[in-house]
């Protein structure tokens, strides 16, 4: 079953045209990567997937529904699409708890009793379940990013995409993110993960996309991706990172 | 000069017209002071965000009106509000009182506006970005998440408005108002005495914007720790990862 | 934000009619002279030019407001039938009131000027006691007897205030000293005190309140020489209120018929708490009296 598709998406910056055209479609259950060289566009390719980036030309079909058309109403589809940022974003003004319950409070109608419950729960399967009173300014780099999963999973979404979550934690840390997201992928979430670590890549992915100069230029399973790959591009990619 | 000719004038002036800078002028001056920064900053916060509109002729008239305000002498703003604007509009009855007062409005809303403008755009991008990937509106994320952060950008500022303008009013004076400054012509000019004078409005302006900066540069201190937004949280900020969460 | 749109718009458009719209009717006696307030004469004045005006801090409201031309405005008001309420303001404020017709007149010690004369509607003259018959220097102790003639002021620095009749005297006066503008007496009497300029001119009754109260001034002994047009004050009102000029001129007249110009400066300088006689040479006697500590501590320093 199709969870995301795009069709011709494009998006410039100014004149840098950093999409050019990208048709592809996730679907339910899968986990896909996204690698590729900085600048090649797959951060663009991402936010566009829940429109913090507007494309100027394409469709983008969510569950089958076309968000890109005229009278839909993204906050609702956003909803059901979590999302993982690189520098964490989490609300520095309120407590580890009220960072998760705020939008299920709001958005889905959740009682105070309710979004707590849920919110212990979370963070107990990431281990933060101390931290339920503190403020995220005396969390480490690495709990805060789980702090941010967990956020995301607080609304229940059919599909979570992270945006490089590793890339901004001290070297120590980021094997605790990785390992929860693992845990997540393993309970058969539909992700889509940007990332510079090629070996968690190849370990959790279904597919693996190798996005540079602003379009898919090779995909297909880690095995082929990571062992046997065809496109020149990729192949010097993958010599230099790996 | 004769300084301790002066200290007799200034020790004479003080018993004999403390009533008419104490009470007559610091009362005004404070009430003045509040209004313009009260109302200024209702106002201020609807012309940020007209200045933050989608709208490009909305944005164009909130600037021009900051650009004016901002670029043009108090001076000339208050001799607007308070000689052609009553021209222009002679069924509002105002006291020329008011008239100042909202001059100093229209003049304090403009920096407030500024001050709120930047307070809100100081506040992380993705702080934006997170709420709404979460599916919180527009509207949801800027009450929500943003102001509640930019609060401790602004307030500090807001301040140093407070104080500029309790400074501002004293060019009110120059249509005997009654702020602090007015007390000063009344008594220099009864007198002859303006120095003297001028040093004790001075020394009482001090006493009153002195303990007021001092206040905002604590509440700067406050506002700089992590803990500041829930302040009976004071555990030691624990640093390396915890362990990872069986499921 | 449509709704804020929709806000703004109302809001300018109501002030819009509110502009449109023409003040209600006037009452007679404002139709007459078509005054700026009903039954009222609204009159701006710079109270910091005592005797002539200035403000008595012991009291408060329309009270506190005294001096000669405050009694006169007075009088103009009961002549007319109306009431009088006096604007406070600035110097420089007082004629923009003028101008833009926020008051009916400015009574606030003017001499004639020619640039006055072409901006404004000027009253007749009225004799301002004798603040003005007599345009003086005046310079600090220790200057006895120094700055007493023209040749003698030569290449001396003199103040004089911006835009004044003072200023103009100078000029004409005393064309090869150096002048120096202030911009009102008592900040000339710091910059005096300072240095800034030697000598200082000013009328004879601004003089007398100024030593008075800051010992250290005295009198230079150099008069300029003042003609009627100098030696009188005249009413600022606005170009083309020519009624209004006309019957304020008639009010005039019948005062000095009356002899009120003298009762009222002589009011004036009791209540500024100057009380000076005058010797045969015009020099002013300050009488032992009224030397207060102040003066004593300065005397004992000579």
């Amino acid at each position: 079953m199709e969870m995301i598709k795009t069709v011709d998406l494009h998006k410039s910056f100014g004149d840098l045209h950093v999409l050019t055209g990208v048709n592809e479609t996730i679907h339910k259950g899968e986990v896909v990567s996204i690698i590729g060289p900085s600048g090649g566009g797959k951060s663009t390719f991402l936010r566009c997937l829940n429109l913090l980036e507007t494309p100027e030309k394409g469709h983008i079909f969510f569950d089958g529904v076309e968000i890109t058309g005229k009278k839909v109403d993204i906050d609702l589809h956003r909803q059901k699409m979590g999302m993982v940022f690189q520098q964490f974003n989490v609300f520095p003004h309120l407590t580890v708890e009220e960072n998760i319950t705020l939008a299920p409070k709001m958005l889905k109608k959740k009682t105070a009793a309710e979004a707590s419950e849920m919110a212990k729960d979370l963070l107990n399967r990431v281990g933060l379940l101390e931290k339920l009173n503190e403020m995220p300014g005396n969390l480490s780099g690495g709990q805060k990013q789980r702090l941010a999963i967990v956020r995301a999973l607080a609304m229940e979404p059919d599909v979570m995409l992270f945006d490089e979550p590793t890339s901004a934690l001290d070297p120590e840390m980021v094997g605790e993110v990785l390992d929860v997201i693992k845990g997540l992928v393993s309970t058969g979430m539909t992700s889509v993960i940007v990332t510079h670590e090629m070996r968690f890549a190849e370990e959790i992915s279904d597919r693996v996309l190798f996005i540079a100069d602003g379009n898919i230029l090779e995909e297909g399973t880690p095995e082929q991706i990571f062992h046997n790959p065809t496109h020149p591009r990729l192949q010097e990619f993958l010599r230099k990172v790996l | 000069m004769d300084f301790s000719q002066m200290f007799q004038n200034i020790f004479r002036l003080l018993t004999e017209y403390w009533h008419v800078y104490l009470l007559e002028g610091v009362k005004n001056t404070m009430i003045l002071t509040v209004i313009a920064v009260l109302l200024g900053t209702v106002f201020g916060s609807l012309v940020a965000f007209l200045k933050m509109s989608r709208f490009k002729i909305v944005r164009f008239f909130a600037s021009v009106y900051i650009e004016v305000i901002r670029g043009t002498p108090i001076l000339l703003q208050l001799y607007v509000f308070y000689f052609i604007l009553p021209e222009l509009f002679p069924l509002l009855n105002f006291t020329d009182f008011i008239w100042v007062a909202i001059a100093l409005c229209v003049n304090s809303a403009a920096y407030v506006s500024e001050i709120i403008r930047s307070g809100i755009q100081a506040v992380d991008k993705g702080q934006t970005e997170a709420a709404r990937s979460l599916g919180l509106s527009n509207t949801q994320t800027m009450l929500r998440i943003v102001l509640p952060q930019a609060v401790r950008n602004i307030l500090p500022a807001l301040g140093n408005e407070f104080i500029m303008i309790l400074k501002e009013t004293s060019l009110a004076s120059t249509f005997f108002i009654g702020d602090l400054m007015t007390s000063h012509k009344i008594v220099a000019g009864a007198e002859y005495l303006q120095l003297e004078s001028q040093i004790i409005v001075g020394t009482i302006y001090l006493c009153i914007t002195f303990p007021l900066s001092k206040l905002v540069g604590w509440f700067e201190k406050r506002m700089a720790n992590p803990n500041s937004y829930k302040n009976h949280n004071r555990k030691r900020a624990l640093m390396a990862g915890g362990r990872i969460g069986e499921k | 934000m449509k709704k804020m749109i929709a806000f703004a718009l109302a809001t300018i458009m109501t002030l819009g009619l509110l502009a449109g719209c023409q003040p209600a009717a006037n009452n007679a006696a404002n139709n007459e002279y078509d005054l700026v307030a009903a039954g009222k004469l609204t009159v701006a004045l710079s109270p910091d030019f005592s005797p002539m005006e200035f403000v008595d801090p012991s009291k408060t409201g329309q009270d506190q407001f005294v001096g000669f031309d405050v009694s006169l405005a007075k009088f103009i008001a009961q002549e007319l039938g109306v009431t009088l309420e006096i604007k406070p303001m600035d110097f420089d404020a007082c004629q923009a009131a003028v101008g833009t017709g926020k008051v009916d007149m400015s009574i606030s010690g003017y001499s004639w000027t020619e640039k006055r004369e072409k901006n404004y509607n000027l009253s007749d003259y009225y004799y301002a006691g004798e603040n003005e018959t007599e345009q003086v220097l005046i310079t600090l102790k220790g200057n006895e007897g120094k700055y007493t003639t023209a040749d003698a002021l030569k290449g001396v620095k003199v103040g004089a205030q911006g835009a004044s009749l003072q200023e103009e005297l100078v000029k004409a006066q005393l064309p090869d000293s150096e002048l120096v503008l202030y911009t009102d007496i008592n900040t000339g009497l710091q910059q005096l005190k300072k240095g800034d300029f030697e000598v200082m001119a000013v009328a004879i009754g601004n003089a007398n309140a100024l030593i008075n109260n800051n010992p250290e001034a005295i009198m230079s002994g150099f008069q300029f020489v003042v003609d009627e047009k100098e030696a009188n004050n005249l009413i600022l009102l606005q170009k083309g209120d020519d009624k209004l000029t006309e019957k304020v001129n008639e009010i005039l007249a019948k005062a000095k018929d009356a002899g009120y110009y003298e009762t009222w400066y002589e009011e004036a300088q009791n209540t500024a708490g100057v009380d000076i006689s005058y010797d045969a040479d015009g020099n002013p006697i300050v009488p032992e009296d009224d030397s207060t500590g102040a003066a004593d501590s300065t005397g004992a320093a000579e």
